[in-house]
């Protein structure tokens, strides 16, 4: 790869750094531990400035599917790596989720969200976290939106029964007594 | 199709992270880094973190595995903690002045040992209290268990400031608004902070933020004059760590607890500073607050401004205030009723026998009372449009957590509730139904109470 860009190549990729950084670095961060987010974006980064001249007007679903990539061969790595660590968490009591709820999700929903298929859930994230209408959410992952409503609907479904299991506390009103 | 879809709308409210701009140093010092390290050339060294030696990585995995077996194997795969003994049977806690008590009188210390008294007989009736030397009182509680003494030390040094707010005029969106300014636009956002999200208003979840973001969004709030309806006086500060700064590792250290990457660390406050100082003055206040290995210039300091206020929300269990897992609201300061204007809160039942709390009113808090719910239930029905209720709430607070946020039904009480008692009821269990009125009860102790041996 060209050591010495040229300042239009180096212009172009600036610009999408700068318009783009900050939801690749928050998409990352929702999906993987801390310690790691600076790399995945960095390898992101590194994978657009390669194919910058092949990006087109709406480049940031492309970027979710790189960096959904990226984290992904991460995870791979990780487990080749943990054949020793994975023989060992399975004398544990329970197998810890592939995903992490964040911490304000209320328990049933994140109960829901974990028991969903990876590709379900990330259907759900992309709409629900980075915003994206289905049509460029399915960019994201690489299919037609015809098939990405489909995944995003029965993800929803799924969810949707799982929540209506679970009874829902009454909420406390005010009232008064007659005086 | 997804706008207003329960699903989407509540996993959105549980999002983790705001994928906006960063302002905090260490974040943009991060994009720098990475954007020099892509523009530098991509055939530099592989990245450190986690292409991590493949000799040494399972090593290391084998060692977190192992330990973590070990904890669990102790532990018998619980996350509780066995307890702990008693320890010693008496508690000397020194008495302080408070804002409303400036100067320690033996009038003051007599009433703080009745309250103190009354609160120590809903843990244990066997539990006493006496006037110690100087200022001081001596608790003592034979055979009390660690968490008699836990629950007993949470008690007795609350200050415990009872107010009540109007939860919609005063809770603020991300935008800076109360919810009662854009009720009209039903926007995500402000329809989680008034209906709850499927949780029910003011708890954690709900619109709810982690304490940086929720400081954050207090501190761009205007100052507002001092009024006798607020609660507080003056600025709150507060000094926040960055992400996986070394402050907030040495903090972690301190505290025996670890780091929670990606979000930044309370470091000291919240401290009640006089009027607005100088970022100098607040580090050389922070100063005497901060851990070992703490630098009082590593820290960033908010201030939360006169007639603003961040509360933590409601949550299925209690979480300590100071805990990363712990969520906060903003409120704009003016509250409604104060501890002052209730009487005789009891744990009851309501008509159909499930757990309730009521509580008698003054008469200045008859009229207050009445107000403020009249203003709740006139905003619910305008705000309500056929089909849909947007029922309306308000929020009771002890110092600086939410203890409820009941809804007021404005079809029942178009003009209010005009009563000396008031109910509240739903969702208690016998146990939470009396700590409410516990909590009710309180009455605010005129000193704060430290814990000196």
């Amino acid at each position: 790869m060209g050591a010495h860009p040229d300042a239009d190549r180096r212009e172009a990729f600036e610009q999408l750094f700068n318009a783009h950084y900050w939801a690749v670095r928050a998409y990352v961060l929702r999906r993987a531990p801390a310690a790691s987010v600076e790399d995945v974006v960095a390898d992101t980064f590194l994978v657009a400035w390669r194919r910058l001249d092949s990006l087109n007007e709406d480049p940031l679903p492309w970027l979710f599917g790189v960096a959904r990539r990226v984290l992904a061969n991460q995870l791979r790595a990780e487990r080749r790596r943990g054949a020793l660590t994975t023989r060992l968490v399975s004398l544990l009591p329970a197998r810890p989720p592939d995903w992490d709820p964040p911490a304000a999700m209320r328990h049933e929903l994140a109960v829901a969200m974990v028991r969903l298929s990876p590709p379900e859930r990330e259907a759900l994230l992309l709409v629900a976290w980075e915003g994206l209408e289905p049509a460029r959410a399915a960019r994201a992952v690489g299919c037609s939106p015809a098939a990405f409503r489909g995944r995003l609907h029965r993800a929803r479904r799924h969810v949707t029964a799982a929540l209506a299991d679970t009874p829902i506390a009454p909420r406390p009103s005010i009232t008064g007594d007659a005086s | 199709m997804t706008a207003h879809d329960p699903v989407i709308t509540e996993l959105a409210e549980a999002n983790p992270v705001s994928g906006e701009t960063s302002s905090d140093p260490g974040d943009r010092a991060e994009a720098e880094r990475i954007m020099r390290r892509v523009l530098a050339g991509d055939q530099g060294p592989p990245p450190q973190r986690w292409r991590r030696s493949g000799l040494l990585a399972p090593v290391v995995s084998v060692v977190v595995v192992l330990a973590v077996a070990a904890v669990l194997l102790r532990t018998g795969g619980s996350s509780h903690g066995s307890p702990s003994s008693g320890g010693s049977p008496t508690i000397t806690l020194v008495a302080e002045p408070t804002s409303q008590t400036p100067r320690i009188t033996s009038s003051a210390l007599t009433r703080e040992l009745s309250l103190v008294r009354q609160r120590l007989a809903t843990v244990n009736r066997h539990f006493s209290v006496t006037r110690g030397r100087g200022n001081s009182l001596v608790i003592t509680v034979p055979g009390a268990s660690a968490a008699q003494r836990a629950r007993l030390l949470a008690l007795v040094t609350q200050t415990a400031q009872l107010t009540m707010y109007d939860w919609e005029a005063n809770v603020v969106a991300p935008n800076g608004r109360t919810v009662a300014q854009d009720l009209r636009t039903q926007s995500p956002a402000v329809i989680a902070l008034s209906q709850g999200a499927n949780r029910g208003a003011g708890q954690s979840g709900a619109g709810s933020l982690p304490l940086y973001d929720a400081v954050k969004l207090a501190a761009k709030q205007p100052p507002r004059a001092l009024s006798p309806s607020m609660a507080r006086m003056g600025p709150e500060y507060y000094m926040f760590g960055a992400p996986s700064s070394p402050a907030c590792a040495a903090a972690a250290a301190a505290a025996h607890t670890a780091p929670v990457p990606g979000t930044h660390c309370l470091l000291a406050g919240p401290l009640d500073l006089p009027g607005h100082i100088s970022r100098q003055r607040a580090l050389q206040a922070f100063a005497t607050q901060l851990s070992a290995g703490v630098s009082a210039a590593a820290g960033q300091v908010l201030a939360v401004p006169q007639g603003t206020r961040v509360l933590q929300a409601l949550a299925p269990e209690q979480v300590d205030a100071a805990s990363p897992a712990a969520q906060f609201f903003v409120l704009r300061d003016d509250v409604a009723l104060n501890g002052h204007d209730i009487v005789s809160p009891r744990r009851t039942a309501d008509a159909s026998g499930q757990s309730a709390v009521s509580f008698g009113l003054t008469a200045a808090g008859e009229r207050l009372f009445q107000a403020a719910t009249r203003a709740v239930a006139r905003r619910g029905d305008e705000a309500s449009t056929l089909g849909e209720t947007l029922d309306q709430h308000f929020a009771i607070v002890l110092d600086s957590r939410l203890l409820t946020v009941p809804s007021i039904d404005f079809k029942q009480y178009p003009d209010g509730i005009q009563t000396t008692q008031a109910d509240i009821a739903g969702g208690f269990t016998r146990q939470s139904a009396g700590d409410l009125a516990t909590q009710l009860r309180y009455g605010a102790l005129p000193l704060a109470l430290r814990v000196v041996r």
